[in-house]
């Protein structure tokens, strides 16, 4: 997933086996394997999911979903189910299948040729099919694509979505309390302690068995004739999107698959903006930051702007600080 | 845009440099369906459990009705990742059912032997996970009930089914490599081979590789997979094995070495150099075949040959693609090219298609329908885990083992 995965188990509240003390050292150690196997379940799902790897599952859809159902595991039809529901919801502003787009403008590899033509540049958008470009059944627990062009991008759920499974595997192996997070963008809080995650120049936001998501729509981009052009792709343009800066999405933790849907939906409100906070799924919160300024809905668990502390091991880029392990609760 | 160079040129750049060509197979781009329902069961349902039932779900024809594992965590964790599968706790349960015609074997080697011989005695198929077993006996009394059963039984040595190394083997068995100088192999992973327990009292039990009373280390759990392809490429079997091992990373009171070396001596002579470690990573998992002709190394998913300068030029070589491959200009080879290139397949890269447990599994689950024959065999299976237990013995003890040819009847 081309990002960083941390994982901090706290001991105090949920060690691997609670009738252990913390000084012991079979509890860290349990601890340790527990940690381990989430990271190990997080590259399973990379080495699922990765269109750059021969190997994995999406690149056998992209090899064959046009031509015949490709029968999938259980977990990545959920996955794919997910995605469509969030694109369905959203109308269409989060997309799994932008990986054309991707492409075209650069992110995913060279989209310009050794005499420097690109299929795309900064005045046209690439031609996109409005609607499913995938086609799932329950039944067989197949997929299919709409043709051979079509190329899944689960860039902006993917990593939400391995944060969800390697919570399932601590859960499994006795861990009641951790914070876990990728490349500081999505972050997911699991148990009772409360964890704090900063929005920079924006405030903080309190976590508590809750997931995290924040969306820059210039997080990464391209230079084309002197304008950037950032990494969110809008499906129904075949252009990067212009809807929103930044969007932030906060999903209960009693969603079964929190993380994944605050990963689809900040995604989903960069691209549109700020209208679709009207339109959000019960059990999830949002904030989006655009021209105009910040927007967030009634149940925004943000507070206003504050440092990060110093001793904040997950201090990272711009001075985000998601990560920490504040325990200012 | 490609450089022109002359002749000259070219043979300096040749003499300077091997030349390389990636090696895949056409059939590994095959999709598995199976004509006949089969249905499978799966015995322990840990990491490598758990990895066997992704496979098989992506499979078509193959229903997984049960799984098994004596930890409920466990259980829970494998079926919260499969619909419709039916959790039970005792195996015999599961060999019982009549909805199930295989079992993969997957729990710790200690335990396969029991398990297996119930199996067959069920009439149930059998894909044993590798090492097949953690004692020279217990893989003796394996390989003597798989032999006289009217059921498949597969040892999940992977390499024997891999396309990638089937190919790559009638290269080296049509004599390209001509004369054997050396071997190595190496597996190298980072992690801390410790498994969670949400039952402390279940710890000791699933953290059997680093318990030295029944743990075959990493000579015996990793080397064992790549030893065999060694033995499947030159037909012959190491006559004594030296190593050695250390703790490097994991101070944690273990007392089975994070890091080996070996040392092993074939029948006429070549040697097989083998490191593993849990400890770092550079490199990770390849085997290498040394030749006076050309040099293979195989990689799991990938494979090269590496010809040398004044090795003569094959027919074949003809119709290779050239391309850089790393810092020499080398040929990249690809079985069936034309073929794939036709199905526009060859834009997507030379890697294999599938993973590596992916053909192993459906090479089994063939085998049991009679279309295919079993790649790697109760026999091949316990002469190379008998090989793992000798190398474990050898870390185990730091000093040269003997391995008779007595020893590997089995």
């Amino acid at each position: 997933m081309g990002t960083r995965f941390e994982i901090v188990i706290d001991l105090e509240r949920g060690a691997a086996a609670p009738e252990r003390s913390v000084d012991d050292d079979l509890a860290r150690n349990a601890a340790l394997a527990a940690g381990e196997e989430a990271l190990r379940e997080i590259e399973s799902w990379h080495a699922r999911l990765s269109p750059f790897d021969q190997a994995s599952l999406v690149s056998r859809i992209h090899r064959d979903a046009h031509e015949h159902a490709v029968v999938v595991d259980p977990e990545t039809f959920a996955l794919l189910t997910l995605a469509e529901e969030v694109r369905r919801e959203s109308g269409g502003a989060f997309d799994p299948c932008v990986g054309r787009l991707m492409h075209a403008f650069g992110f995913r590899g060279d989209a310009c040729d050794e005499h420097g033509r690109c299929a795309i540049d900064s005045s046209c958008g690439l031609h996109t099919h409005a609607g499913a470009s995938l086609t799932l059944d329950p039944a067989s627990r197949s997929v299919r694509t709409r043709d051979a062009s079509v190329r899944l991008d689960l860039g902006a759920i993917a990593k939400g979505w391995a944060l969800d499974r390697a919570a399932d595997v601590l859960r499994e192996s006795g861990v009641a309390s951790a914070f876990l997070h990728a490349g500081t963008s999505s972050a997911l809080a699991m148990g009772p302690r409360e964890w704090n995650v900063m929005i920079p120049g924006a405030g903080v936001v309190a976590l508590r068995d809750a997931a995290f998501s924040l969306s820059d729509r210039l997080g990464q981009y391209v230079e084309r004739a002197g304008e950037r052009l950032g990494h969110e792709m809008d499906p129904r343009t075949g252009r990067p999107a212009g809807g929103a800066a930044r969007a932030a999405c906060v999903a209960s933790g009693t969603l079964r698959h929190a993380a994944a849907f605050a990963d689809a939906w900040s995604t989903a409100f960069v691209v549109e903006g700020g209208a679709l906070l009207e339109r959000l799924p019960s059990g999830l919160e949002g904030w989006v930051e655009s021209d105009t300024g910040p927007r967030a809905t009634l149940g925004w668990p943000g507070r206003s702007p504050r440092a990060c502390p110093a001793q904040n091991p997950g201090t990272g880029e711009g001075g985000r600080c998601v990560g920490a392990a504040d325990r200012s609760a | 845009m490609a450089q022109r160079i002359d002749r000259r040129d070219f043979l300096v750049q040749a003499a300077g440099a091997l030349a390389a060509s990636a090696i895949i197979s056409h059939v590994a781009h095959a999709r598995l369906r199976l004509d006949q329902a089969t249905g499978v069961g799966i015995i322990g349902c840990g990491r490598q459990g758990r990895a066997i039932i992704a496979e098989l779900l992506s499979i078509e024809g193959v229903t997984i009705p049960a799984a098994c594992d004596v930890d409920d965590g466990r259980l829970r964790s494998a079926l919260r990742r499969a619909q419709g599968i039916e959790g039970v706790a005792d195996y015999r349960a599961l060999l019982d059912r009549k909805d199930v015609s295989a079992v993969c074997i997957a729990t710790p080697t200690h335990l396969h032997k029991q398990i297996a011989l119930d199996a067959i005695a069920a009439g149930k198929h059998v894909y044993c996970e590798a090492p097949i077993a953690h004692t020279v006996d217990d893989c003796r009394a394996i390989a003597r009930a798989a032999r006289g059963a009217k059921v498949v039984f597969a040892s999940g040595l992977q390499g024997r089914s891999n396309p990638v190394y089937k190919l790559a083997w009638t290269f080296f068995r049509s004599d390209a490599v001509r004369d054997l100088v050396a071997m190595q192999a190496q597996s190298m992973q980072k992690t801390t081979w410790r498994s969670p327990a949400s039952d402390a009292a279940r710890e000791k039990a699933f953290n059997w590789r680093l318990d030295p009373e029944v743990s075959l280390g990493l000579a015996g759990e990793l080397g064992t997979q790549q030893f065999d392809v060694l033995h499947w490429y030159t037909g012959r079997y190491p006559v004594s094995v030296a190593g050695n091992g250390s703790i490097r990373a994991y101070n944690d009171g273990r007392q089975v070495p994070d890091t080996i070396a070996l040392d092993l001596a074939f029948e006429r002579g070549e040697r097989l150099q083998y490191l593993a470690s849990i400890a770092a990573t550079y490199g990770r998992e390849f085997e290498v075949l040394w030749g006076t002709n050309a040099t293979i190394k195989l990689a799991w998913s990938h494979g090269w040959m590496f010809k040398e300068a004044d090795a003569p030029t094959q027919g074949w070589e003809v119709y290779a693609n050239r391309q850089q491959f790393h810092n020499d200009e080398g040929i990249t080879l690809i079985a069936d090219a034309t073929k794939l290139a036709s199905q526009g397949k060859l834009k997507e890269g030379v890697g294999l298609p599938f993973s590596s447990l992916y053909y192993a599994l459906g090479n089994f689950l063939e085998a049991t329908t009679g279309s295919a024959e079993v790649a790697c065999s109760a026999d091949e299976g316990a002469r190379a885990t008998i090989v793992g237990i000798h190398a474990a013995r050898a870390v185990r003890e730091g000093v040269r083992v003997e391995i008779p040819p007595d020893a590997l009847v089995v």
